[in-house]
């Protein structure tokens, strides 16, 4: 049986599951920076500053004045309606994906994110985050993130819908990838040479669930270039730059297969040589500049295929 | 244990009490709730409220400061029974009137030989704003212009059912008769298995086969979709529940396209053709060509497509023609003319205002009328004569002489009453009942049970959810 999908269902799947990415991924962010801001020992020298810098849109001089105070930061970040990329904001714009495809997202998928959404728009919310309530909360929305991803995992129906969810999903994973690993080299020049220590590195590597695997798979020195190894080029990483991208062809793989639009075939290949800019990057022997370059040249393409992508698909207005 | 009986009306009929104690079909219910405490049925009334609320199973309530604030319907989780003699005749009263009133919009859109015979005026018919000259001609699929019905029966003093009035064009709340009974499952488990209730579940394999029956095109798998105003209408959980029972894409118009007298939704693999519309939109709105220019919700073309039958639409369009409020009144003559019958259900003493003798007479009695707007709904623009102000009941009479065509009278009827879990206490409400009928090729289906709606405050009469109505899950008892 041929599938087919409404071009604005599959648009609502798209963003829904990049909402919720960005979601997990700033509040894995704000975790990571939360727990180590207790510890005094950490070089704290960069702080909230990458959460604030990728994840809102305060300016330079804003963020410089309130990166110390934690308690305006948690409740920025999760619960205020100002914000528009606050986690409530980004529930809310989730769920309202969700319900415009509701006859096509499972009914277990669904119940999760609608008390998600009843959980951020609890009026207690924003009391609970003032005192010692504020890690409790943090942290149960960290498994509620972990809970969706496993609802959606085990409950999703393969087809149309989830390869155009995933998708979204890698889209904004892998964007996340690039600019956190930005906020960690631009202070160093993309220095791949530097002496950084691991503490410097253990906060992206954190904020991107990639701590653990790195200290199992890379020896304990000179962590500049390894550490690029990790978040671009390991294969096994699942929030490295290759890993999402080797999936999103994939699932482009699916779709265009599927599809009888001619321009598919162009954007599958468009794709292909964003891909293979990064398969075919020798990253033993990049140079600190072509370290900045594959990073911005792979997010500036990769925004431009997720906007084309939506043109194709999701052309329905 | 809590004090279960409470007050009775004398001059009502209470659906779980007589004055000689429960009824039969009360009796284990009763006895259930009897061994239960205040608390623990108080714990299943805020579990099933919070199901509801989990589910989405809400409407929106925006505030001043435009934050909406999502709302349940209210659910009483004391279930209406109905015994199997009484259902039956519901079922047999239903299934005639909805073949009359088919019979009426198929001849009624064609010769119209019933006003030729001088059965029904025709400038009743003619002054109904919901009779659409557009469609006048058009042949719908096996002559149904009806396929879902939700027909609202209330109980007078003596028990006997009423027709309060017909749903033919877009009857919402189904989505309510099954939920109900879901969450009943869950928070009395045993109870349905032990009073033997028939099972409502089947109803979305039932409608689905109807529609799939009215494809116009001759193919194995007809393009099968439910049309939605979008995710801000009060029915849209409605809307998504229905499509995910019955698998079938929910669009909205945006998601159409009339090409060539053919209508097409936007896929991913570009447009496919669609051969049945399940329509959650009222008639104005469907197509802005021929309708309502200003519509964003429909679909442009789609009603020439509908005239060259190339798509079908469910329900027909024009079919307000019949439940208009003051046509209502000739469905008596309508099952007598058409099917040489008498009627099976009643109907609620109706005066028209248009006629002068029955305005003065209703004039002269108001407190003891309920005036309603001939082709209003969800309660709004009711009069109900015995709780209106002296300045209300003279603005009804300005309004009435203004356009009378638009206003018809009726007697105020108690409503049955059943017990209701209030502040941790059985009180009685006012219910009346909203079966839903499905008409296919093979004839007309209604699935034992329905939804009961329930006036909450004390005394009232309206049981609408738009006027703080809830509802309850309704049982029909093998």
């Amino acid at each position: 049986m041929k599938a087919n999908m409404l071009s604005r269902v599959a648009d609502g799947m798209f963003w829904l599951n990049r909402y919720m990415e960005r979601t997990d991924g700033m509040l894995l962010t704000l975790n990571t920076s939360y727990i180590l801001s207790f510890d005094k020992e950490t070089d704290d020298c960069q702080g909230y500053k990458p959460l604030l810098r990728y994840y809102t849109n305060l300016t330079y001089d804003q963020i410089e004045e309130v990166q110390n105070d934690t308690a305006f930061i948690l409740k920025y970040i999760i619960c205020d309606s100002q914000n528009h990329n606050s986690v409530k904001n980004l529930v809310v714009k989730a769920r309202e994906n969700a319900r415009g495809s509701q006859d096509k997202i499972t009914k277990e998928l669904w119940e999760h994110i609608n008390s998600l959404y009843h959980y951020m728009n609890s009026p207690e919310l924003p009391r609970k985050l003032e005192g010692s309530d504020a890690l409790k909360v943090v942290n149960k929305l960290n498994k509620e993130l972990l809970l969706y991803n496993g609802i959606f995992h085990v409950t999703m129906p393969r087809g149309l819908g989830w390869s155009f969810s995933s998708i979204g999903k890698l889209i904004e994973r892998c964007l996340q990838t690039i600019s956190m690993t930005q906020a960690y080299y631009i202070p160093i020049n993309y220095n791949l040479d530097g002496n950084e220590d691991v503490m410097y590195w253990k906060r992206l590597l954190l904020s991107l669930s990639g701590y653990e695997l790195y200290l199992k798979s890379y020896s304990n020195i000179k962590h500049n270039r390894k550490i690029v190894e990790h978040v671009i080029f390991n294969y096994d990483f699942a929030h490295s730059v290759i890993f999402t991208l080797d999936l999103i062809n994939k699932y482009l793989d699916c779709l265009v297969k599927d599809s009888e639009i001619s321009e598919a075939r162009t954007l599958y290949n468009q794709f292909g040589r964003l891909k293979s800019y990064i398969v075919y990057t020798d990253y033993h022997h990049m140079t600190n500049k072509q370290l900045e370059e594959v990073l911005e040249t792979t997010k500036t393409q990769l925004n431009q295929f997720s906007v084309d992508f939506s043109k194709l698909f999701f052309s329905y207005t | 244990m809590m004090k279960l009986i409470p007050q009775l009306n004398p001059k009502g009929w209470d659906e779980m009490f007589s004055n000689e104690g429960v009824r039969d079909s009360y009796a284990q219910v009763l006895n259930t709730l009897q061994n239960l405490n205040p608390e623990s049925l108080n714990d299943k009334q805020i579990q099933a409220s919070d199901l509801f609320m989990n589910q989405g199973i809400t409407f929106t309530v925006y505030s001043d400061n435009n934050q909406g604030i999502e709302r349940i319907f209210p659910f009483d989780i004391i279930p209406r029974i109905i015994t199997k003699a009484e259902w039956s005749e519901v079922e047999t009263g239903i299934k005639q009137r909805l073949k009359a009133l088919n019979l009426f919009l198929e001849d009624v859109y064609n010769g119209q030989q019933i006003i030729k015979d001088g059965i029904i005026p025709a400038s009743l018919v003619a002054s109904c704003p919901h009779y659409i000259q557009e469609v006048h001609g058009i042949k719908v699929p096996h002559n149904i212009h009806v396929h879902i019905a939700g027909i609202d029966l209330i109980r007078g003093a003596k028990g006997e059912f009423y027709v309060l009035e017909d749903n033919l064009r877009c009857p919402s709340g189904v989505s309510y008769m099954l939920e109900n009974r879901e969450i009943t499952k869950r928070i009395f488990p045993d109870m349905l298995a032990t009073n033997k209730v028939n099972t409502v579940g089947n109803y979305p394999n039932i409608f689905h086969n109807i529609l799939i029956s009215l494809s116009p095109r001759n193919v194995s798998k007809p393009n099968v979709v439910l049309l939605t105003p979008g995710v801000y209408n009060s029915a849209y959980y409605e809307h998504t529940f229905l499509a995910r029972q019955m698998g079938i894409p929910l669009v909205e118009g945006r998601d159409l396209v009339v090409n060539n007298n053919r209508v097409y939704m936007k896929t991913t693999s570009g447009l496919q053709q669609v051969d049945v519309i399940y329509r959650r939109l009222d008639d104005d709105y469907l197509d802005p060509l021929v309708f309502k220019p200003d519509s964003t919700l429909g679909v442009p073309g789609l009603i020439s497509a509908y005239r060259h039958g190339t798509v079908a639409l469910v329900n027909a369009v024009g079919n307000g023609v019949a439940d208009d409020k003051a046509v209502y009144a000739y469905v008596p003559d309508m099952i007598k003319y058409y099917l040489n019958e008498e009627p099976i259900l009643k109907n609620v003493p109706t005066y028209q205002m248009e006629n002068i003798d029955e305005r003065e007479l209703v004039f002269a009695d108001m407190e003891n009328m309920v005036i309603k707007e001939t082709n209003g709904s969800g309660g709004y623009g009711m009069i109900m004569g015995n709780k209106a102000t002296p300045e209300e009941l003279e603005n009804g009479k300005t309004a009435i002489l203004a356009n009378p065509r638009n206003f018809i009278a009726q007697p105020i009827i108690q409503l049955s009453t059943v017990p209701c879990l209030i502040d941790g206490q059985l009180k009685l409400r006012h219910v009346d009942l909203r079966p839903y009928a499905l008409c296919g090729p093979n004839g007309v289906e209604i699935v034992p049970g329905g939804l009961t709606r329930v006036a909450l405050t004390e005394g009232s009469l309206v049981v609408n959810s738009s006027q703080g109505g809830g509802s309850k899950d309704t049982w029909i008892i093998k």
